[in-house]
């Protein structure tokens, strides 16, 4: 055992985990440090910053050199980094607008910053995890911090009950998740996911198959309420309505992809033990999720509500493809991962127009947004084109997102599938044309025209700028971003045979 | 062979224990009982020579979370008219009826097909030192992991719970 761990470069793993200790440690610091410069919002934004934008940089370095060595229950290939960039990005993103946002709400406090950092590196921790164990652990620590920062504004009910029925639900969630996993480990001996892969097959015969199935399905259960799939979506309406919307932002995009994140690594090791099974679950919750999140989005006249709505919507257009994971998982994989960044980008959009309106109280109602064509061009625009591109419109990256999760369903033979997605995709025109219809089209109230005094602070305009160029950019030449990922897939689903 | 007699002295104060305190009105000695009870689990897991699992049995369950138990049974205050009720209630039927059908199930199913042996662990598996070392080891991320998870539930309760930031 002692030689087993001199055998372990240390250096090395230092400098394979950096993009994961980055987070942790800044955290970290912040928290030691924060009090101290507790006037200092700035200082604690400019580290964050900093600190993430590290990150990424040696996220990126060791995408170019990723080796799939798996050290200390952690698997580092280009998925893990692939991901980590992913949150880092979310990451950033979700700083820039909180700036202002916490000096106007009053909210300016070290802790929220040393959370988000501590979310982020839960996350890489579950995409990391080659270990069951790790995974859950990484989904602990995201979720807890998570909890946290949804109610992070106690001076308003909506916010602490959010954060209640949050932690409410997603401890049960965690508790079906851990008992799934002490089902799998009961029926098979391991929680390795590597060796899972391996001899998976092997192990659902026998006598132990059907603790290995009422594993599979407690796991089912508990990612499936992580990323909100329908029947388990319940929470994630009132909990995006409630939190804070830059908590909200993180929440649908960055939260959401770690889900996803793990969720692939885990269909991978465990769910081809029976493939049609497999995919029988996959296309009910699909059409379930898909339906259910289109069609109760179309009552909502809160934009938050809308957007809680359609996330749910989005992710049943994004599990979709796994029907056809034990065919083609390679493609697969990159499908919903290129999805994952589409959504990211297209979400955050979204929100940072919503934050750019909002200044002392949420402007989130439909109602807010009528006449900003004509007030605020640029906003009422780049909010048009991530409203289209979360239609599907092209030629956004919505487009080609839903495009190749689309193609996976066709081409394993799901063609049926594939047209309840458009369908779907129908069905969400109407919801999401109508921001764009009282942006456009319906006269302002009066008191708009007494103060229209939007202040749209100048990190939120770069959040706006980025994503506006990059679900319009990577719309139009989507295919360098398509090759990056594939690569990154190809090595880690190669590396497990 | 002495085993097997602390086993079954163990087990059935265990047992005695947890009906005890079941069945005892004051919370307070519902409470004490439940302590001695994970006392007798914690024997119980050192006669099988699981020795981390049973200091650890006494560390968190008997210490710590028993204490937590009391403070929040003391704190809730609970009334000599509440308690009366709690004897007679429709949940404390239901709750018997499942636990007498739990025993005949376990007792059926144990009847029925004979308990499989695993292979037997080796010897000092359960000690304290191979614990240890596989935590610094081989388990030596989930561990840290752990940590971290704690850091983060006490600043997320500093942050929702204190009063003045």
């Amino acid at each position: 055992m002692m030689q087993e761990l001199l055998k372990i470069d240390w250096l090395v793993f230092l400098r394979q985990t950096l993009p994961l200790l980055l987070p942790l440690g800044g955290g970290g610091f912040l928290l030691l440090v924060g009090p101290f410069f507790k006037r200092s919002h700035r200082f604690n934004f400019i580290f964050s910053i900093a600190i993430a934008l590290l990150a990424l940089f040696f996220a990126w370095q060791e995408w170019l050199g990723a080796t799939n060595q798996t050290v200390n229950l952690l698997l580092f290939d280009r998925f893990t980094y692939l991901f980590a960039i992913l949150f880092l990005i979310a990451l950033i993103l979700t700083l820039l607008l909180s700036y202002s946002y916490l000096e106007s709400f009053g909210l300016v406090r070290p802790e929220y910053y040393a959370l988000l950092l501590f979310a982020v590196f839960g996350m890489m921790c579950m995409v990391a995890g080659h270990d069951l164990m790790v995974v859950f652990l990484g989904l602990e620590v995201m979720s807890v911090s998570v909890y946290v920062l949804a109610g992070f504004q106690r001076s308003n009910v909506l916010s602490v009950e959010a954060a209640l029925k949050y932690f409410l639900v997603g401890a049960f969630a965690s508790s079906f998740l851990l008992m799934g996993i002490a089902f799998i480990y009961g029926a098979t001996g391991t929680t390795d996911l590597i060796v899972l892969h391996q001899k998976g097959l092997g192990m659902l015969a026998g006598e132990t198959r059907v603790y290995a199935l009422v594993g599979l399905s407690l796991l089912a259960v508990g990612l499936g309420f992580k990323i909100a799939l329908v029947p388990f979506h319940f929470w994630a309406a009132d909990v995006y309505h409630g939190a804070p919307v830059i908590v909200t932002t993180f929440m649908a995009t960055a939260v959401k992809a770690a889900g996803f994140g793990a969720i692939l690594r885990v269909v991978w090791a465990l769910f081809q033990w029976e493939p049609l099974l497999f995919a029988n679950m996959i296309w009910v919750a699909s059409v379930l999720t898909m339906t259910i999140g289109n069609i109760a989005a179309l009552t909502q006249k809160n934009l938050k509500r809308m957007l809680a709505y359609s996330s749910i919507a989005h992710a049943g257009y994004a599990i979709l493809p796994l029907v056809a994971f034990s065919k083609q998982g390679a493609s697969v994989t990159s499908s919903i991962s290129f999805y994952m960044l589409a959504y990211i980008l297209m979400t955050v959009g979204a929100f940072a127009v919503l934050i750019a309106l909002s200044e002392k109280e949420e402007k989130c109602t439909i109602q807010d947004l009528s006449g900003l064509g004509t007030r605020k061009p640029f906003l009422a625009f780049s909010m048009t084109l991530f409203l289209l591109s979360l239609t599907g419109i092209p030629p956004t990256l919505g487009f080609f997102g839903k495009y190749y999760l689309f193609l996976q369903a066709v081409q394993a033979g799901y063609i049926w599938l594939a047209v309840i997605g458009v369908i779907n995709s129908v069905i969400s025109v109407y919801y999401y044309l109508g921001p764009v219809v009282a942006m456009y089209f319906s006269k302002e109230t009066a008191d708009q025209k007494v103060g229209p005094t939007y202040w749209s602070p100048q990190a939120v305009l770069v959040v706006i700028w980025f994503t506006f160029l990059g679900v319009s950019l990577f719309g139009l030449f989507p295919s360098n971003l398509l090759d990056l990922i594939q690569t990154s897939v190809s090595s880690w689903l190669v590396a497990g045979k | 062979m002495m085993e097997p007699i602390f086993f079954y002295g163990f087990g059935g104060l265990a047992v005695v224990t947890a009906l005890l305190m079941v069945t005892r009105v004051n919370p307070i000695a519902s409470a004490v009982w439940l302590v001695v009870c994970f006392f007798a689990f914690a024997a119980l897991f050192i006669t099988l020579e699981a020795h981390f699992i049973g200091v650890i049995q006494v560390l968190l369950y008997a210490g710590a979370i028993m204490v937590l138990f009391i403070f929040v049974i003391m704190l809730l205050n609970i009334g000599a008219e509440e308690l009366k009720a709690r004897t007679m209630q429709f949940s404390g039927l239901l709750g018997g009826l499942v636990t007498i059908y739990l025993i005949v199930l376990i007792t059926l199913g144990l009847l029925k097909n004979p308990v499989r042996f695993f292979e037997p662990l080796t010897e000092g598996y359960g000690y304290v030192a191979p614990v240890g070392r596989l935590l610094f080891t081989k388990y030596l991320v989930p561990f840290e992991l752990t940590s971290v998870l704690l850091l983060v539930a006490i600043v997320g309760s500093v942050v929702m719970g204190k009063r003045k930031l």
